[in-house]
């Protein structure tokens, strides 16, 4: 092979290899939520007391980016910016809550959510601001009280 | 009679000061847009935080700047970790005043809101005109401004250069309740 055979033969390779590894970046897929563990199981009354007692250690040990599953009260639902929310409350229907952007999918759902109804939903901490935040969110156990 | 004149000013004071001073937005929306020949990116923020005293005029507003939602995950991975660096600076923050806001206005008042705005460790004062409604006791806050990306060193690599636009346009909407904390 000629040298500028190989020249032209190792450009090509480059090129599928630089194509392979740009189109696996943009096909870089969100999380699928449904088949993830979490990683952390919570109440929303503990979650919230770390909040409430402003205490920068125990805020900061909550690491954000990390699955969730948090056991709580609907304190409301909402279709807000056009995102379905649903809000969670601790013992108290007072602030801090839980603020839960979910996944597209779950919009028939969370339509059935009634306020003060047990649930669990899993999603990505994000982080605090007054409350709680977190996005791609799934709820995995609901049950209604009356 | 005296008595009567005492308590019905007892009331009138009281029932004001119990008035909400502040208002508060938990799922404001913020929105930024960078449009270039390359490809057009847009990233929205649903949870940011919003504050608003009524009596001063004063507002504060943060967010999150790992909870902005691209259309693309890899969007998303350059910003946070390459542009933002959102692992070192978590936060955007606004703390401003709404010049010649006057709460009591029922209908639709336009204003300047001047203060500094901080993203990726740089403080910038900045004026944003914004349009400010009043329905019963609450108040939606909106309007766009440009942010010029270098203004916040925020260092873009020069092979994708071409794909960010050096001043993005920024939505936000805020839709504010009486404050109860």
């Amino acid at each position: 092979m000629s040298k500028k055979s190989k020249i032209i033969v190792g450009a090509m390779a480059l090129g599928v290899v630089l194509a392979l590894v740009l189109s696996k970046g943009l096909a870089t897929k969100d999380i699928d939520m449904l088949n993830s563990t979490a990683e952390v199981e919570i109440t929303a009354e503990n979650l919230l007391s770390v909040l409430g007692e402003g205490n920068q250690k125990a805020i900061d040990s909550l690491k954000s980016e990390r699955v969730f599953e948090v056991a709580g009260w609907v304190k409301e639902t909402n279709l807000m910016n056009g995102r379905i929310t649903v809000l969670l409350k601790g013992n108290e229907d007072l602030p801090p809550y839980i603020i839960c952007d979910m996944m597209p999918h779950q919009k028939k759902a969370v339509s059935q959510l009634k306020p003060n109804d047990s649930v669990k939903i899993k999603g990505i901490f994000k982080g605090f601001l007054k409350d709680a935040v977190f996005l791609d969110c799934i709820i995995t156990f609901s049950q209604t009280n009356d | 009679m005296i008595r009567a004149t005492l308590l019905f000013s007892c009331i009138l004071v009281l029932g004001h000061q119990l008035k909400a001073q502040k208002v508060i937005a938990r799922q404001g929306h913020v929105a930024f847009f960078s449009y270039t020949p390359v490809e057009n990116i847009k990233a929205e923020n649903n949870q940011v935080l919003g504050i608003v005293d009524l009596e001063t005029g004063e507002i504060a507003v943060s967010m999150l700047m790992n909870a902005f939602i691209f259309e693309k995950a890899l969007m998303r991975e350059h910003f946070n970790e390459s542009y933002v660096e959102s692992d070192i600076y978590p936060k955007a923050t606004f703390e401003g005043m709404v010049l010649d806001f006057d709460a009591d206005l029922s209908q639709d008042q336009t204003r300047i809101i001047k203060g500094n705005f901080s993203m990726h460790g740089v403080t910038q004062e900045i004026e944003i005109k914004a349009k400010i409604g009043h329905r019963d006791e609450n108040y939606i806050i909106s309007g766009t401004f440009d942010a010029v990306v270098k203004d916040y060193e925020i260092k873009i690599p020069p092979l994708l250069a071409g794909n960010i636009a050096k001043t993005v346009s920024v939505d936000f909407r805020f839709e504010c309740l009486p404050y109860e904390d």
